[in-house]
C-alpha cells in the first residue's frame, strides 16, 4: 500500500489476512458473508469485507474486548479504522470473533482458494448457506438459495449440516 | 391459453438460471470487478435517501 492508494489490490488485502495468521494475530479466519458467496455464485452487492476468526488464546483474556488486538495491529500497521471495520488498502473488513459453533466450523473447515496467485480462506458454500439460514431473514435466506441454485452446493452435505446444527430448512433436490 | 402462458414463463425462469449459474462461473477476478462497478454504482443512489455510514463507500482497490 501507499499513501496515494496506487498499487493496492484486492490480492493485497488478502495477503494481509494471511500475514495475520502467519503472525498469529488470529488463530484461523474464513471470509464470509456475500463476498464469500461471490467466490461459488454470482456476485451479489455488498460493501464491507466479513472475516470470520478464531482468536489466539490470549485474546480470552479480554472478554469485553476481544477483537482489541486485531484493531491495535491494524493501528500499527497504518491502518484506518471507520467504527468496527478495519480499513485495509481501501477495503472495509469487519471481524466477527466465531460466536457460535456452526461459526466455528464454517473458519476451520475453509476452503483455500488462488486468488491471482494468493492463497484466501474462504468459507464453503455449504456453511455458507447453513450461517444464513441459521441467522434468518428474508435476504440472508435468499443468499442461501442463490448458492443452491448456482450449484456450488452439495445438497446432501447441506442436509446434513443443518440436521447437526439443529436448523430447520427443507432443501428440496431439485430448485 | 394459459398452457403458453405458462410455458412461455417457465422458458423464462429456465433462462434465467442458466444465465446465474453463468455469471457463477466468470472468473473470479471479473466477478470483484463487477462487484466494486456495482459499489460505484449503488452507493451515489444510496446517498441520497440516508447518510452514508463512514465505511460505506467504493472499494478503492484494484481487483
Amino acid at each position: 500500500m501507499d499513501a496515494t492508494g496506487q498499487g493496492r489490490s484486492l490480492a493485497g488485502v488478502f495477503r494481509t489476512l494471511n500475514d495475520m495468521r502467519e503472525r498469529r494475530v488470529v488463530a484461523d479466519y474464513a471470509i464470509g458473508g456475500a463476498t464469500a458467496v461471490l467466490f461459488y455464485a454470482e456476485p451479489t452487492r455488498t460493501y464491507d469485507l466479513d472475516v470470520f476468526v478464531l482468536l489466539p488464546p490470549d485474546a480470552a483474556a479480554d472478554p469485553l474486548a476481544p477483537l482489541s488486538g486485531i484493531y491495535a495491529w491494524g493501528r500499527a500497521r497504518g491502518f484506518g479504522q471507520e467504527r468496527e471495520h478495519l480499513m485495509i488498502d481501501g477495503v472495509p473488513v469487519q471481524f466477527l470473533a466465531a460466536y457460535n459453533a456452526l461459526v466455528e466450523e464454517a473458519v476451520t473447515t475453509a476452503r483455500i482458494h488462488d486468488y491471482e496467485g494468493v492463497d484466501v480462506r474462504v468459507t464453503a458454500p455449504e456453511h455458507l448457506a447453513a450461517l444464513a439460514l441459521q441467522a434468518g431473514g428474508a435476504r440472508r435466506r435468499e443468499r442461501a438459495w442463490q448458492l443452491v441454485e448456482s450449484g456450488a452446493i452439495d445438497r446432501g452435505a447441506l442436509r446434513a449440516l443443518l440436521a447437526r446444527h439443529r436448523i430447520a430448512a427443507e432443501i428440496p433436490d431439485d430448485a | 391459453m394459459p398452457d403458453d402462458v405458462s410455458l412461455d414463463s417457465r422458458a423464462i425462469f429456465d433462462r434465467k438460471r442458466v444465465w446465474h449459474r453463468e455469471q457463477a462461473k466468470l472468473p473470479l477476478k471479473e466477478k470483484f470487478r463487477i462487484l466494486i462497478a456495482l459499489q460505484r454504482q449503488d452507493l451515489p443512489l444510496i446517498a441520497r435517501r440516508r447518510p452514508l455510514r463512514p465505511w460505506e463507500r467504493p472499494w478503492d482497490v484494484t481487483p
